[in-house]
């Protein structure tokens, strides 16, 4: 019996590391120390440039700088420094601040963290808050050492998209994409709404392809502020004021929960593949595949990354003879990369298991054997893919119409290129030749004369068997007794 | 209108960065549009007074209080703001501080700085009426630009287009013995200094008035604020002495008297029980009579 | 003596203080006009009399009617006093105990006796006086636990005096403006020295707010009446930004004539200063703090200008902007008794 088709490996670039990470990470609030009072950074690893820690000042936020008010108010923000590391900070509240004057103190760590390091953690910044967060340093310290020791991380690449997906089902996966398809074309947005600002950040950032999120400078849950220009912003809160800021700026401002319709926008197969699986509740399958060390994230490359994947849907969803013609259009697609191979890989196995499903579960696969001949005959690459189902339909033959079955099997082997493929068939012709025996003890006379008609075909284009043979005499005799009878 | 001032009603007052025609915010440096538009709808270009200081060293209160009573034409001046916007610094410091509070901190968003933009004529001496515009800058931002020049361009953009400098120090800390209000106030003119560098030898021109607040703590610095500074801001006194040619020491304070609460986590709050100004006017009298 | 160590020393003139100004004092020593000195009487009790210490006088009575002309100087005293105090019914007052003095905030009621109380401030002539009989010396005006403070209590010059005198003496043209520059334990010293007394806060309220016994059971926002005016009183908003003399403003009397409760310098009085904030948690100052009423010529704003506004001061303090005005009991006053 011919297996089911394997799950596609996850490609090698995606391997949970085992090495830790370093990372260098400062502490900004405001308190009073002797050497000053107010917000500043307090403490910082010695690894921080005076440029890192000029750009940490610009970026964090001092008392009202987050949407939320309260105890539990906090906020995430992703930034490139000058020098080309990635700054993550996480920003709470921390109590009444020092001087009295009624405000609440804001605390914000922020971790440093190299490009390639980024990726480790499957290009997702909130696997590294999560590793940020189990070494204990996101816990408020309003009285730091000056100096802090560099963080030891252990990454990890795990994609926990139910947040994302509960945020793109609340507003809308049209919105989600519509948002992505501005932030992959490198203009600023702004996001207003009740949702939770992290939530909706990862909607987003899903759609973007890993090695591009490092591009994408986002913030959920800071007060939206000309002076901060990050990609991507996220606000909840007094919206009032927000809408005010965003006038004039180069910012498309957003609120999906209140506005009707979602503007049109230029489409793309990337942006389509995303859509779909946000629309369908595939989120995590999205993030599998985004946050992957795509090589090559060109416009042409996403779409063709998106056709790949979109196909991959078809193909566990469509009707069978579309699967077919799909089998034939990319059976034989040329990859730019390996990235794209696995992905054509996967389509195929997707291809080879719906066609599985369909014989299995078909009555009649007479309609189906044509097109299996044809992708036999197409290219070595597309037999690969049909063989499973070929030797599928010509066991349901066997059974039942084995003169068919060995029509097929005749046709089958005829087709192949490949010696390997003919011998993988080979199995399958004992199967038909073993359904020939009771077989003609059933068959009508013109079935009968059909079935001789084909293993005298078999003796000729294959060698001569004793099997065969043996048939052939049992044919003639049942024939003959029909005769008489 | 002067065509020269109508081409720039789309720049920034501040940095002249072009802005979108709908911006209310410069897309640069966070400074409101609303100065270019009063600026050309007044046809004439504002005189710009910065007010820069420490991180609670009071200058959201003395500002406010300087505006409050301009309004209420203190110092035979007389001030209208241009724009409700103007209004907002004073009434909040007005309000919080008649009922024994103080204004909460200027957060270092410049988005959320007040900014005052007023008509200001002196009504004796027969002198034209002039626009002005005071920001009230948080003093983090302050810090981190002089730490670090160019963490906040609207702070040096500022202050290279000030006319003048009212630099607050805390007379109070200072008193105490504590070098921090000297070093702040050394690097705050250092970095003055740097900003109006003229070749050596040169003393900057610019008028630049060195407030002591709190001055109540230390009633001692009213009687002579250029001692005091001497005695107690040693560094600073220097620093103004080698380079800056028109500057001038004077005391401030605000508050009468002043006690402690708690609030609810344990921190102890100042409370102003009354107020009793007193050396505000002065140094602005004084810078504007230097322009 | 221990003792000793704490008494004053007249330091000479320009050796001061770290506060004393350079450059600038100069011009303001040259602008200095101190009053001229008047020789002490040698008569004791003309010598009482020369210092206006007629509470003083009046207290001592029994020892003074013995004297020669002891009678007419008691009787003398008794009108000045009779001019210079005013009766204040009885009544009650209600204390704001927090931070607010906005309708509904917690309060206490207290019940004022009659008293008198001073018609105008100490002015700077008086506390002249004051001054020149070596009263900073008399350790028996002072509370024990100030006496190491004495020293403090001196002049732009080191002398023993208010903060803005020099030499010991005022500067002869605000002879007829309030004293300033003096702490609670001098204003209280003046006022024992005297034979006379500070004014409790209540007795103060109730000068100022006139909320006597009545059926109509109103007070007065300010002496005057209700509205701020400022024409009748010296605060910031009347532009002046000094003080001004003690009889200005006759037209912000209380009903019994009693001048500037409101305005010009704010005023000590005998009690403690003690106030919470909203919660009940206790405000407090970094010293033991005593209760200010009235509004200065400072004062910025009006609602703490009131008759009820409550405020107060570290004791030790010596303000620009602070005064006080004398009181007495109603048993001390003989011409009442007749």
């Amino acid at each position: 019996m011919d297996s089911q088709p394997t799950v596609m490996e996850a490609p090698a670039g995606a391997a949970a590391a085992s090495a830790t990470v370093t990372c260098d990470q400062a502490v900004f609030s405001s308190v009073r120390t002797p050497t000053g009072q107010g917000y500043r950074i307090i403490a910082a690893s010695k690894g921080l440039t005076p440029e890192e820690k000029r750009d940490i000042t610009t970026r964090s936020p001092s008392h009202g700088g987050l949407c939320d008010e309260g105890p539990d108010a906090s906020a995430v923000a992703f930034y490139r420094l000058s020098t080309g590391r990635l700054a993550l900070s996480y920003s709470c509240d921390a109590g009444a601040e020092h001087t009295g004057r009624g405000v609440r103190r804001i605390y914000t760590h922020i971790t440093v963290i190299a490009e390639a390091d980024f990726a480790r953690f499957g290009y997702n910044p909130s696997n590294v808050l999560m590793a940020v967060d189990a070494c204990g340093a996101l816990q408020v310290q309003l009285q730091p050492p000056h100096i802090l020791n560099e963080l030891v991380l252990t990454p990890s690449n795990r994609t926990d998209a139910e947040r994302a997906a509960a945020a793109a089902e609340r507003c809308g996966a049209p919105w989600v994409v519509y948002a992505l398809s501005l932030v992959l074309s490198k203009q600023r947005v702004v996001t207003g709404g009740t949702f939770d600002p992290g939530d909706w950040i990862e909607a987003v950032l899903f759609g973007v392809p890993g090695p591009l999120r490092a591009e994408v400078s986002f913030s959920a849950g800071l007060r939206y502020t000309v002076g901060r220009p990050y990609g991507l912003s996220a606000v909840n809160g007094d919206l009032q004021k927000a809408r005010r800021l965003v006038r004039g700026q180069k910012v498309t401002y957003l609120e999906p929960e209140s506005q009707p319709a979602t503007p049109a926008r230029k489409d793309s197969a990337w942006l389509q593949m995303v859509e779909n699986h946000y629309r369908d509740g595939r989120c995590k399958a999205l993030a599998d595949i985004t946050s992957q060390a795509i090589p090559d994230c060109s416009v042409a490359a996403l779409d063709r990354i998106a056709a790949l994947a979109l196909d991959a849907e078809t193909a566990a969803s469509a009707r069978t003879a579309d699967v077919l013609r799909l089998a034939e259009d990319r059976a034989d697609l040329a990859t730019v990369n390996s990235f794209e191979a696995a992905l054509l890989d996967k389509l195929h196995i997707a291809i080879q298991k719906h066609l599985h499903d369909r014989l299995r579960h078909e009555c009649d696969v007479q309609p189906f054997l044509s097109d299996l001949t044809r992708l036999l005959q197409q290219s070595r690459r597309a037999a690969d893919i049909v063989l499973p189902a070929v030797r599928l339909a010509i066991q349901r033959l066997a059974t039942a119409a084995p003169h068919r079955a060995a029509a097929f099997a005749l046709e089958a082997v005829a087709a192949c290129r490949d010696a390997d493929h003919v011998a993988s068939l080979v199995p399958c012709l004992s199967d038909v030749l073993s359904g020939f025996r009771s077989w003609v003890l059933t068959a009508v006379p013109k079935e009968l004369e059909a079935g001789r008609a084909i293993l005298t075909e078999w003796q000729f284009k294959r060698s001569e068997s004793d099997e065969v043979t043996a048939i052939l005499a049992q044919i003639d005799d049942r024939l003959q007794a029909l005769q008489y009878s | 209108m002067s065509s020269a001032l109508a081409e720039r009603i789309h720049y920034c007052l501040i940095c002249e960065a072009k802005n979108d025609p709908e911006a209310v915010l410069c897309s640069e440096c966070s400074a409101p549009m609303a100065l270019i538009q009063e600026a050309v709808q007044q046809d004439r270009e504002p005189c710009i007074v910065s007010v820069i200081g420490d991180t609670n060293v009071g200058k959201t209160v003395y500002l406010g209080f300087l505006l409050d009573m301009l309004s209420k034409r203190a110092g035979d001046f007389e001030a209208i703001p241009k724009g409700a916007y103007s209004v907002n610094l004073q009434q909040a410091v007005i309000s919080y501080l008649s009922r024994r509070g103080f204004p909460p901190k200027t957060p270092s968003e410049v988005d959320l700085w007040n900014w005052a933009y007023y008509q200001v004529v002196q009504r004796r001496g027969g002198t034209n009426w002039f626009d002005l515009v005071m920001p009230d800058m948080a003093g983090e931002a302050l810090a981190a630009e002089v730490d670090n020049p160019k963490s906040f361009q609207v702070i040096h953009n500022l202050l290279a287009k000030s006319e003048g400098c009212i630099v607050l120090i805390d007379a109070a800390v200072a008193s105490t013995g504590s070098p921090q209000p000297d070093f702040f106030g050394l690097k705050l003119m250092s970095y003055v200094d740097d900003m109006f560098a003229v070749k050596r030898g040169d003393k900057i021109d610019v008028p630049v008035a060195v407030v002591l607040c709190k001055a109540d703590y230390c009633p001692e610095s009213f009687d002579n604020p250029a001692k005091f500074a001497q005695t107690n801001l040693n560094r600073t006194w220097n620093i103004c002495e080698a380079r800056f040619q028109n500057v001038r020491f004077f005391a401030a304070s605000v508050v009468g008297s002043l006690a402690y609460g708690t609030d609810e986590d344990g921190n102890i709050v100042s409370v102003p029980l009354h107020c009793a100004p007193r050396g505000i006017l002065e140094p602005f009298q004084w810078i504007l009579s230097r322009l | 003596m221990a003792l000793n160590l704490f008494s004053r020393k007249r330091r000479p003139s320009g050796d001061g203080e770290a506060g004393a100004a350079a450059g600038a004092p100069a011009a303001a020593e040259r602008a200095y006009e101190p009053a001229p000195a008047e020789p002490p009487q040698r008569d004791p009790l003309k010598r009482l009399w020369q210092q206006e210490r007629f509470g003083l006088i009046l207290r001592q009575a029994d020892k003074w009617r013995t004297h020669p002309g002891g009678d007419a100087v008691l009787q003398a005293a008794a009108n000045l006093l009779e001019e210079r105090m005013a009766l204040v019914p009885d009544g009650t007052v209600s204390l704001p105990t927090t931070l607010s003095d906005e309708p509904g905030t917690p309060e206490i009621d207290l019940s004022v006796d009659s008293f008198l109380i001073a018609v105008t401030p100490v002015t700077n002539a008086q506390f002249q006086r004051f001054v020149d009989s070596d009263a900073y010396d008399e350790l028996e005006l002072w509370p024990k636990d100030i006496w190491p403070h004495l020293i403090e209590f001196h002049d732009q010059t080191g002398a023993p005096g208010p903060r803005y005198w020099r030499g010991g003496r005022h500067d002869h043209r605000l002879a007829a403006h309030p004293v300033v520059g003096l702490s609670w334990f001098e204003a209280r010293a003046y006022a024992l020295w005297c034979g006379l007394r500070l004014p409790t806060e209540a007795e103060w309220q109730m000068a100022a707010s006139w909320h006597i016994r009545s059926s109509a059971n109103i007070y007065r926002r300010f002496p005057w009446g209700d509205a701020m005016d400022r024409d009748r009183c010296n605060l910031w908003i009347s532009g002046i930004g000094e003080t001004v003399p003690v009889d200005a403003y006759p037209q912000g009397a209380a009903p019994n004539n009693v001048l500037q409760l409101v305005g010009n310098t704010w005023e000590w009085n005998s009690s403690d200063f003690e106030v919470t904030d909203a919660d009940g948690r206790p405000v407090l100052g970094e010293m033991p703090m005593k209760g200010l009423r009235g509004g200065a010529f400072d004062t910025y704003f009006e609602n703490q200008a009131t008759s009820t506004f409550r405020t107060g001061l570290i004791a030790l303090a010596r303000s620009h902007n602070v005064g006080f005005r004398c009181a007495m009991d109603l048993k001390d006053a003989t011409w009442l008794q007749g």
